[in-house]
């Protein structure tokens, strides 16, 4: 799981072209939406692209992100058990 | 339109950046080289000021561009009042428009490029982070021989609807759009930016009158020459 979750904050911070950030300056139990980050509306679709695109995950319902996106941590647990590729 | 002065004035390109007081500068190496060779993904915001510049890297490089024109005219709009701000109109002209963008779009569809699929979001970066609430227009012009970014702002400027106006020309051509520009369509150069502000004349020494050049043109020649007017 560790290894999945320094995965995704690389792939965060490459997906959402996020200068300065590195993966340790990414908490992984904390939210990754409004916190120091910055992520906006825009930011949430590419996240969402991102899973389908490397992980052949498809969001489809609200619900399923907001708990998907709640940090890192809960990130790396859905993509664990979804993920198709 | 000498009712209508040029307020401050600025260029950047691979030749080199500057305003109409400091004149153009050349770029330290080695960033001069590589932007010359159009590597513009070397050219960052601290590169060329102390400000901060939030979201900058995830912008297009027509916004990134346009937001740094506009810094580059060094006025400090921060310290306008609000209602100044409101009045205050951006129109943007530019040839290629975001092909770069499209291009890359076409290539790879997601979210975060999409949002510059659109030549005016440029506007959109240059006022949200201004807080400029005034008209606003986006041109795509011929390439060159065109006036009509400073020909709207001088109407908007005379009928009321603005009391200041920025004009900005920008160009961001990546050398894999470049490939897909029109052949009638000659850019003197695959990226540069320039901007003017206009305004009623005040009397203010930085104020100059316009010309007959085209807003590239004008900038250009203010920041070679500086207050020459």
């Amino acid at each position: 799981m560790e290894a999945l979750i320094d995965e995704l904050k690389g792939k965060i911070i490459s997906a959402l072209s996020l200068e300065d950030i590195k993966p340790a300056d990414i908490k992984t139990d904390e939210p990754i939406f409004g916190t120091g980050l910055g992520l906006d509306s825009i930011d949430s679709l590419e996240l969402v692209s991102l899973l389908e695109r490397d992980y052949g995950i498809l969001i489809e319902e609200m619900s399923v992100a907001q708990k998907a996106f709640a940090s890192v941590r809960t990130l790396a647990e859905f993509v664990a058990k979804n993920r198709k590729n | 339109m000498s009712d209508i002065v040029i307020k401050a004035a600025c260029w950047l390109g691979p030749q080199g950046f500057g305003n109409d007081q400091t004149g153009l500068r050349d770029w330290p190496t080695p960033l001069g080289e590589a932007l010359r060779r159009g590597e513009l993904e070397e050219l960052r915001w601290s590169e060329l000021f102390k400000s901060e510049a939030q979201r900058f890297a995830r912008m297009d490089w027509l916004s990134r561009l346009g937001l740094m024109a506009v810094e580059l005219l060094d006025v400090h709009f921060e310290a306008r009042e609000a209602k100044d701000l409101e009045q205050t109109g951006v129109c943007v002209e530019t040839a290629a428009g975001c092909l770069t963008s499209d291009a890359e779009f076409l290539r790879l569809p997601r979210p975060t490029v999409f949002s510059y699929t659109l030549p005016s979001t440029v506007i959109g970066e240059i006022c949200i982070r201004h807080r400029f609430k005034g008209p606003m227009l986006c041109l795509i012009s011929s390439g060159n021989s065109t006036r009509t970014a400073m020909d709207e702002a001088a109407a908007w400027l005379r009928d009321g609807s603005a009391k200041s106006c920025l004009c900005v020309s920008c160009e961001a051509v990546s050398p894999d759009a470049a490939a897909l520009l029109p052949p009638d369509l000659a850019l003197e150069n695959t990226w540069q930016a320039c901007a003017l502000l206009l305004g009623r004349k005040s009397g203010d020494p930085r104020e100059c009158a316009l010309g007959n050049d085209t807003l590239t043109e004008t900038c250009r020649h203010l920041c070679r020459a500086t207050r020459r007017c």
